[in-house]
């Protein structure tokens, strides 16, 4: 006759695995704590930096403002006349002008502030938007 | 022994669980208790803010890249109230500064109202002062560390740096450019009427406190910057002349406008009085009316016999006159029971229409109009564009006046005065475009300040545009060989030697509140242009009141030729002789 005997494991093989768990558990949590932390204060970090660089941004354009007024104003008209005339200089007269022929020069064109990127734009108003009524009939003949 | 144990671990548990309850408890009681609302206020306004993020105004630039209006670093200066120390000091401080009342600034602090944080003592104030400010704060702080007795301090001073408008020039051009007030709004001339381009959009964003929330802001594109026509030295050396013109004819008030009569661009626009920019302020003190700040666009008056290039202009057109015809002056002419004389009252017998225009006949003039007829006369002044604002792109153009048949105001008369320039009102700048059609071929051109525009990284030229052909080609040559010929046949002040000019003179009595004219003060008016064969530059000035001379051949002709002599210099525009060699191959 035989007998089944349940294997019963040691009570302290029982307790160790329950520590284990809870252990894992408690070292699970601490790795999604320190990971949630890592990542909030990295967050933080680059939010802070954004901010200050938000803030270089607006003082660095507000230094190119100022700086552009500063040399507006040692280039003013004023400026420059109280200068030459310090150094010398006056107008030119007519007998003191003399007149060249350069080709291919066409005369001072208006500033270009942006080289690369210039358009003209069409006429805002169309010559049909311009014709009289004559002027249609004109044109129709 | 372990029940022992497990009393007291159930009296930690207990504790523990009866704090926890406590805590629930509190914060149940905190939620429905009274001051729960101001919580949550607070709560929410820690939580962020809202800011409106404003664009810099868009630049204004001449037409060789200089600078009219920029912008600069101004400070908002004001008191954190919990972090004042000493009120008494502050305010000493800051109204030796700041040039503002001690006690002003002791009462704001004292009445500031209740829960309130911050209060602003002052805006716009220059950088200089507010440096000058922080040294002094820096240095009480310095000495306040060192010493243990308690002395002045400026804690509790705050400073906010940002951008305001900056006008490098101060006053050259200040008519035409205008300004903008503390609240960002532009006031008269480009700086109004552009005033949506340059301001941009503002833009509201949420700034959160918390930095895990932070958001870039978002791109807040700049204002438009605005290149103008005009010409920086040409303007200054304009308004110099003008000052100077004032001065020596003794006028009351003038105006000066260069043009291009090809293309409508306004080179120079002078006028008088004018405002330092920088200090605007001073707009009560200068100004009695907003039409006196740019008089060659807000200001109609009865130009003159500046005129009698138009009527001149629409009779050849219409065929009712040649240069040849001529006509046999008697020193008056009767219409609707009224009596038409000359300037001098004298009769100049027989003239042929450069003799009427050289010798500015009123009675040849007026039979003209007549020749004409109404409807004629009427249909090319409304072709010239009077009665209506030319669409110049300033701010506040006036229309000026022209009556016309089946107005209750117009009389039979009115044909023959408005023909030498009377009973019609016009400004400057009418003037200037209706006269562009007899110096550009016939082609009348819109006068215009705007060259192009930078925005989003681009810049846009604008062309010019055409404002109709009132007259045919060959009228306007005729007329300007007429008009240059009676300027060198009576040997006008006007002339420039070695350039070929044509224009003519404008002297027109004021018409008083009292409906008659003034017999003492005239206004002088000139117009001209040149070179005849390819003009380059337009000219008109308007001297009000002159007093050592009341005609314009003595006062605005001589302006005149001074004006044109620095445009020509400026302009590097080559005396006719070169021209000619030049163009013939030599």
């Amino acid at each position: 006759m035989t007998t089944n005997r349940p294997i019963l494991q040691a009570p302290w093989r029982t307790q160790r695995q329950r520590v284990g768990a809870i252990l894992l558990g408690v070292v699970m949590a601490i790795m999604v704590a320190a990971l949630y932390l890592s990542v909030a204060s990295q967050s933080t970090l680059i939010g802070r930096e954004v901010q200050t660089l938000e803030r270089e941004i607006s003082l660095a354009k507000q230094e190119n403002a100022n700086l552009k007024t500063e040399l507006a104003r040692l280039l003013s008209y004023h400026a420059v006349e109280t200068r030459g005339d310090g150094l010398g200089f006056y107008p030119a007269t007519e007998e003191e002008t003399h007149y060249l022929l350069v080709p291919g020069y066409s005369g001072r064109e208006a500033v270009v502030l942006l080289e690369d990127n210039k358009e003209v734009i069409s006429s805002s108003l169309p010559y049909e938007y311009s014709l009289s009524l004559f002027d249609w009939f004109e044109n129709l003949r | 022994m372990r029940r022992e144990f497990t009393w007291r671990s159930l009296s930690l548990a207990g504790i523990f669980a009866m704090i926890g309850v406590l805590i629930i408890v509190q914060m149940t009681r905190i939620q429905i208790s009274s001051e729960a609302a101001d919580f949550r206020d607070q709560a929410v306004r820690y939580k962020g803010w809202m800011e409106t993020v404003y664009p810099a105004r868009g630049e204004i630039y001449d037409r060789n890249g200089k600078l009219f209006a920029g912008n600069q670093s101004v400070y908002e200066i004001g008191v954190t109230l919990d972090d004042v120390e000493n009120p008494q000091s502050l305010a000493v401080i800051l109204s030796t500064v700041l040039d503002i009342e001690s006690t002003e600034v002791l009462n704001k602090i004292s009445n500031a109202g209740e829960g309130q944080v911050y209060l602003r003592i002052a805006d716009y104030v220059p950088a200089a002062q507010a440096e000058e400010l922080i040294r002094i704060k820096s240095e009480i702080e310095e000495e306040n560390k060192n010493s243990t007795q308690s002395g002045d301090s400026l804690a509790g001073l705050n400073f906010r740096e940002h951008l305001a408008r900056s006008y490098p020039e101060d006053m050259i051009a200040s008519n035409v450019i205008g300004f903008v007030n503390q609240s960002g709004r532009g006031y008269f001339g480009i700086e109004e009427k552009y005033n949506d381009l340059l301001a941009g959009n503002a833009v509201q964003v949420w700034v959160p406190a918390d930095p895990n929330r932070v958001e870039e802001i978002p791109h807040v594109p700049d204002g438009t910057t605005l290149i103008l026509t005009l010409d920086r030295e040409l303007q200054a050396s304009t308004e110099r002349i003008l000052d100077q013109s004032l001065y020596n004819y003794g006028a009351e008030s003038g105006t000066i406008i260069v043009m291009d009569p090809q293309n409508g661009e306004i080179l120079a626009m002078a006028s008088t009085p004018r405002l330092n920019l920088s200090n605007y302020s001073q707009y009560d003190d200068i100004f009695d009316s907003a039409s006196e700040f740019n008089r060659a666009i807000n200001m109609p008056y009865e130009p003159g016999s500046v005129m009698k290039i138009l009527t001149m202009a629409a009779a050849l057109d219409l065929g009712a006159v040649t240069p040849q015809t001529s006509y046999t002056d008697v020193g008056y002419f009767p219409i609707g029971g009224a009596t038409i004389r000359n300037w001098d009252e004298d009769a100049w017998g027989i003239q042929d229409m450069t003799g009427c225009l050289q010798h500015s006949l009123n009675v040849c003039l007026a039979w003209i109009a007549v020749e004409m007829g109404t409807d004629n006369f009427y249909g090319y002044m409304a072709k010239f564009g009077f009665g209506h604002p030319t669409g110049i792109d300033l701010s506040g153009e006036a229309g000026g006046r022209l009556k016309i048949p089946g107005d209750a105001d117009w009389y039979p008369v009115d044909l023959a005065t408005n023909s030498f320039g009377q009973g019609i009102t016009a400004t400057p700048i009418q003037m200037m475009m209706a006269t562009s059609a007899v110096a550009n071929s016939g082609v009348m051109v819109t006068p215009h300040l705007l060259y192009g525009m930078v925005r989003d990284g681009k810049q846009y030229d604008f062309p010019p545009q055409n404002a109709g052909n009132p007259i045919s080609k060959e009228t306007a040559q005729t007329l300007s060989e007429m008009l240059a010929n009676s300027l060198a046949l009576e040997e006008s002040e006007a002339l420039v030697p070695n350039y070929r000019l044509a224009g003519k003179t404008g002297t027109a009595q004021i018409p008083t509140e009292y409906g008659w004219y003034a017999s003492e003060e005239t206004n002088t008016s000139f117009i001209g242009w040149g070179p005849v064969d390819d003009p380059q530059f337009m000219i008109y000035v308007w001297l009000e009141k002159p007093t050592t001379s009341i005609w314009a051949s003595k006062t605005a002709a001589p302006v005149f030729a001074e004006v044109a002599e620095e445009t020509i210099r400026l302009l590097d525009i080559p005396p006719d002789y070169i021209r000619q060699q030049y163009a013939s191959g030599q």
